[in-house]
């Protein structure tokens, strides 16, 4: 499946006259089985275009196909995972996983089933009967990502999964994400604000500028599948992620000027 | 010594200086001999209340309107905190009353409740209720506004039905606030009953402590008390294991 963002533009509306314009016509396809890294300063409306594309916020202008279908609220083809904490502590891993699969009326014997495939695919088999809160902050993502995962979603959008983490277990789990990914065929669009993690699992990263978000470079990363975080130490991937650099680099003191304006 | 080791051991000792201050003091002379008796002279008395069916009566009494009040106030409670997160201008209708609902002293209104209610378990009850019921609707409304956005998001991305978004979204994540609302609630109708007791009744621990301080049986009286207080505990206790089995282990 594939997703087409056309002109896509949100504007919010604060309390009184003021009014946050935080995408201003984004336009990006990505092809049936592609997976695309979205890099961008902070507060430049990453969150707010996955949000979009999941049919979770409306735009106020443009809009998203997901395949042949319009999107205008959540489509059952499209699975998220958030940039915050999303697991349910009161549901043991396991539970967690299953949660779509049963409030779909899934039967038991069959969500387990399939839960649990899930759950060896990310690498936390034995600890189904643990609760999110005896589990690392990288554990916990991986139920998160299972939990989507296990409703076979054909697009799968991924809000910085990974954020939280240090830049070494980003690029271990990295490489898992791209084993998992593998034996999905999900079309993947996935934010991230480290340009090595855009650049390690991705076929192209879209460069995003400062707040209003516009798409402001598209980098080709042309590193041979299946990849792991090796390719990291090659001349190649240094070369992509310094152009990736050179413009991200550019937007982000933007923001910081802006910053130091006292704008926000 | 670990750091929890010596926690425990603190707890502990804490404990047991009270019950030797309460055995010693009196023996020393600290007090008079009849507002203040040792623990080893009470705690035969208690046995011997409980052994000779004495007790059962005011303990049956005491713990039956309890029940009623509290069960009244969860029943009530959870729903009515649930209606006012749900519905705004109900909460802000309602939001003056209910930040100043425990300054107003409800047991003051006995005479009013004797002459609606009559003579009997209702204007206990009734008293016990209203004590308790706020603080369980506060916590249910405060823990239905504190779930996590995020949390609704992947219910909402998972095309939840509404029924199915309160029911295994809103309301597990809020289950740790209504505990803490249900356990101030069994508190507060606890005390709700004993103190009413004091004055509405002819039964209850709460009528043995008055009853027994005014007839200079303080035996009596200190034996209903460390009762009240091993129920209190009791029940507690159980209500914090019914949350740990309901929530995992968080
Ligand atoms: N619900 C909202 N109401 C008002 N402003 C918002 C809302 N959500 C996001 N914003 C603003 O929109 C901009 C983009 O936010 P976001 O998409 O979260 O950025 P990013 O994910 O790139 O860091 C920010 O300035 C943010 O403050
Ligand atoms: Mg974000």
């Amino acid at each position: 499946m594939h997703i087409q963002i056309k002109d896509v533009r949100k504007v919010f509306e604060g309390r009184g006259d003021e009014k946050v314009e935080a995408l201003s016509g984004i336009d990006l396809t990505v092809s049936e089985n592609e997976f695309v890294a979205i890099v961008g300063p902070s507060g430049c409306g990453k969150s707010t275009l996955l949000e979009i594309v999941a049919g979770l916020t409306e735009p106020s202008g443009g809009e998203v196909l997901i395949g042949r279908d319009p999107i205008n609220g959540p489509h059952p083809e499209v699975g998220i995972v958030f940039q915050q904490e999303s697991t349910f502590p009161w549901r043991t891993v396991l539970e967690n996983v299953e949660f779509g699969l049963e409030m779909h009326g899934v039967g038991k014997k069959e969500r387990r089933e399939r839960s649990l495939e899930l759950i060896e695919l990310v690498g936390l088999q034995g600890f189904e009967g643990r609760y999110p809160g005896e589990l690392s902050g990288g554990m916990r993502q991986r139920v998160a990502i299972a939990r989507t995962l296990v409703m076979d979603p054909g697009v799968l959008l991924m809000d910085e999964p990974f954020g939280a983490l240090d830049e070494q277990t980003r690029l271990i789990l990295g490489d898992e994400l791209l084993r998992i990914w593998s034996r999905t065929e999900a079309t993947a669009l996935f934010i991230t604000h480290s340009i090595e993690e855009a650049t390690l699992l991705s076929d192209r990263v879209v460069v995003m500028s400062a707040r209003p978000g516009t798409t402001r470079k598209v980098v080709e990363v042309d590193l041979e599948r299946p990849r792991d975080s090796s390719v990291v130490s090659t001349p190649e991937f240094g070369r992509l992620t310094g152009e990736i650099w050179e413009v991200l680099r550019e937007e982000s003191m933007k923001t910081l000027k802006g910053q130091e304006r006292g704008g926000s | 010594m670990s750091f929890g080791a010596k926690v425990r051991l603190t707890r502990w000792a804490v404990v047991l200086a009270a019950i030797a201050a309460l055995e010693v003091m009196p023996r020393i002379g600290f007090g008079d001999s009849i507002t203040l008796i040792p623990l080893s002279e009470i705690l035969p008395e208690l046995f011997e209340m409980i052994a000779s069916g004495e007790m059962t009566e005011h303990l049956l009494a005491t713990g039956g309107a309890f029940a009623l009040s509290f069960l009244l106030a969860a029943v009530t409670g959870v729903p009515l905190g649930f209606l006012l997160w749900r519905y705004k201008p109900l909460k802000r209708t309602l939001d003056p009353y209910l930040t100043t609902y425990y300054a107003i002293p409800i047991f003051a209104f006995y005479p009013l409740l004797l002459a609606v209610l009559g003579f009997n378990i209702w204007p206990i009850v009734f008293i016990a209720w209203a004590w308790a019921v706020v603080a369980v609707v506060m916590n249910t409304a405060i823990g239905f506004g504190e779930v996590p956005q995020v949390l609704t998001k992947v219910g909402k991305s998972m095309n939840l039905s509404r029924w199915q978004t309160i029911s295994r979204i809103f309301f597990p994540a809020a289950v740790p606030y209504i505990f803490t609302g249900l356990k101030l609630g069994m508190v507060y109708s606890l005390i709700g009953v004993i103190a009413s007791e004091f004055v509405l009744s002819t039964r209850g621990l709460g009528y043995l402590v008055s009853y027994s301080y005014v007839n200079f049986t303080t035996a009596a009286m200190y034996a209903a008390m460390l009762l009240i207080l091993a129920l209190a505990i009791l029940l507690n206790w159980a209500l914090g294991g019914i949350e740990r089995r309901l929530y995992g282990n968080v």
